[in-house]
């Protein structure tokens, strides 16, 4: 679950990214973030992350108080979270394979453990014919369901996506958020920071607009349609 | 704890690294070297001077003339007055007619002329005197010129002066040529990992989003600058022990005036042991403590 009350947040040239912001989701929802550049959607992942701490109110993930987590707690609690970025992020000069791998191995994993659960997610985004393949072999949308094996591999509970159809063709641009939404038919949350409203039209989900650092709208449609 | 699989790998990436940024890790292994060469050659240099040092010091006696005409026991007041100086390693009593009989062998076949004096014999007797730590012969000799009884001293003060001299110029040279080139190769170092921090931002950044530990993230390059310093210090060594072997061969061929150097110049192999251990440590501490160093400089995890 994610809680946000009363977050504010100001960054030390004294821009207020965010203002009292209150936004609770669920586990299990699927929530689209919307709003133009500059509204805060960024800010907003970023103390999801703990990338960022709160000038001032809390910030609750998956049961974390993120604003008064210490530096040493960081890395065990991002691997509870996956994230997928616009630019994908993957590493050029490894495979898809070790892209995906990469994530396993620098969290002390067993090699048995990543040889058995890397082909498994790359056949689960469709790419287990690719696994050798270098990352500019690949069209953008392929890149971005490796770079969501890679986000999906330490089995997270919790899927935050910072425009992961920004740099896609908007007909592939479908397929990702398809396959977000099947991931989430699965249990996992998934929080989706876009401005492709025409995007969030296709989907039947949650929809949260965020204007000049504050919560203009909610509309609960996933609600709704339970 | 960290797995014995992602230990290997954390190796194999920091392997991997020095591969990736081989001109850089060239340069600075070539830094390294040059800068172990440089200590390491200041060393044996102080160590060819301590030993020079050690064989003039042994040379230097000197000769404590008493007054004339003193019995037994003025005399051995005045031998434990030498003594009690505590800066003499020996001291040998040298009667009037040993110093004359000393004086005719010295002179080799003409001493024969001296032979007359024998029943006039004007020497004084003496004490030779051999001191043991020559930078403080001045003191001694003014020590030694105030007890009672003692003519004069006869003793090699210009010498021990400047062996006290190139002594301490040696050491405070050598110091600070180590500590300037010890700060130079640190800078090298961590110049080498803020590239390759540069070099591989996109894949820590990577790290930091999937979870991975501050020490997981820090181990391939402290693996990087271990090997670089191991690297240096073997490669100095050998190139050292080739360099000084050649010098020394060239300088028993070519002794010239320099012959009491060659007589006292001590072998690589004495030193051997203690300027591998110290290329080693130096090499692995320089190299380590230059990546922890600058690495939480320039990586913000």
């Amino acid at each position: 679950m994610i809680e946000f009350s009363q977050v504010t947040k100001i960054y030390p040239n004294g821009t207020t990214a965010l203002k009292d912001i209150d936004l609770t989701i669920e586990d299990g929802e699927f929530v689209f973030v919307v709003g133009s550049s500059g509204a805060g959607k960024s800010t907003l992942i970023k103390l999801m992350l703990r990338e960022e701490k709160p000038t001032s109110g809390t910030v609750i993930v998956n049961s974390h108080n993120l604003g008064k987590m210490p530096r040493r707690k960081i890395p065990r609690f991002r691997r509870s979270i996956g994230v997928v970025f616009q630019d994908f992020r993957l590493i050029p000069n490894m495979s898809v394979y070790d892209n995906v791998a990469f994530a396993l191995r620098v969290t002390n994993v067993p090699t048995k453990e990543i040889h058995r659960k890397v082909p498994y997610m790359l056949a689960l985004v469709g790419l287990a014919s690719k696994a050798k393949c270098k990352p500019e072999e690949l069209s953008g949308g392929e890149q971005q369901r490796v770079a969501l094996a890679r986000a999906l591999v330490n089995s997270p509970s919790l899927i935050i996506a910072d425009e992961p159809t920004g740099n896609i063709d908007p007909e592939l641009s479908f397929e990702i958020v398809d396959l977000l939404n099947e991931i989430n038919k699965l249990g996992v949350t998934i929080v989706m920071v876009t401005h492709e409203h025409d995007l969030v039209a296709q989907f039947n989900r949650r929809v949260v607009t965020i204007e000049k650092g504050e919560v203009v709208s909610d509309t609960a449609k996933w609600e709704a349609g339970v | 704890m960290i797995r014995f699989s992602s230990f290997c790998y954390l190796v194999k990436e920091g392997v991997r690294n020095i591969w990736k940024n081989r001109l850089m890790s060239l340069a600075s292994v070539g830094v390294l070297i040059a800068c172990m060469l440089l200590i390491g050659s200041a060393l044996l240099f102080s160590a060819n001077v301590s030993s020079l040092v050690g064989y003039v010091e042994d040379q230097s006696e000197a000769v404590v003339f008493l007054d004339d005409g003193l019995d037994e026991v003025k005399r051995a007041d005045i031998e434990n007055a030498i003594r009690a100086t505590g800066n003499i390693l020996n001291v040998e009593f040298v009667s009037k007619e040993k110093g004359l009989e000393e004086m005719m062998d010295s002179i080799g076949d003409d001493g024969i002329l001296f032979e007359a004096y024998k029943d006039s014999n004007n020497l004084p007797d003496s004490y030779r005197v051999t001191i043991d730590d020559v930078s403080r012969l001045s003191d001694t000799v003014a020590q030694i010129e105030a007890i009672d009884g003692v003519y004069s001293v006869s003793a090699p003060t210009d010498i021990a002066d400047t062996i006290t001299g190139v002594k301490n110029m040696v050491y405070i040279g050598g110091t600070v040529v180590v500590g300037i080139l010890i700060v130079v190769s640190l800078m090298i170092i961590g110049n080498t990992i803020k590239i390759t921090v540069f070099s591989r931002r996109k894949e820590i950044n990577i790290m930091k989003y999937v979870g991975a530990t501050d020490g997981f993230i820090r181990f391939p390059f402290l693996v990087e600058g271990l090997i670089l310093g191991l690297i240096s210090a073997v490669a100095a060594y050998f190139l050292l022990w080739y360099g000084y072997n050649y010098f020394e061969s060239w300088i028993r061929s070519n002794p010239g005036s320099l012959a009491v150097v060659v007589s006292n110049l001590v072998p690589f192999s004495s030193v051997a042991k203690e300027l591998l251990y110290g290329f080693l440590g130096g090499g692995v501490g320089i190299g380590v403590l230059g990546s922890a160093t600058f690495l939480n400089k320039h990586l913000n995890v």
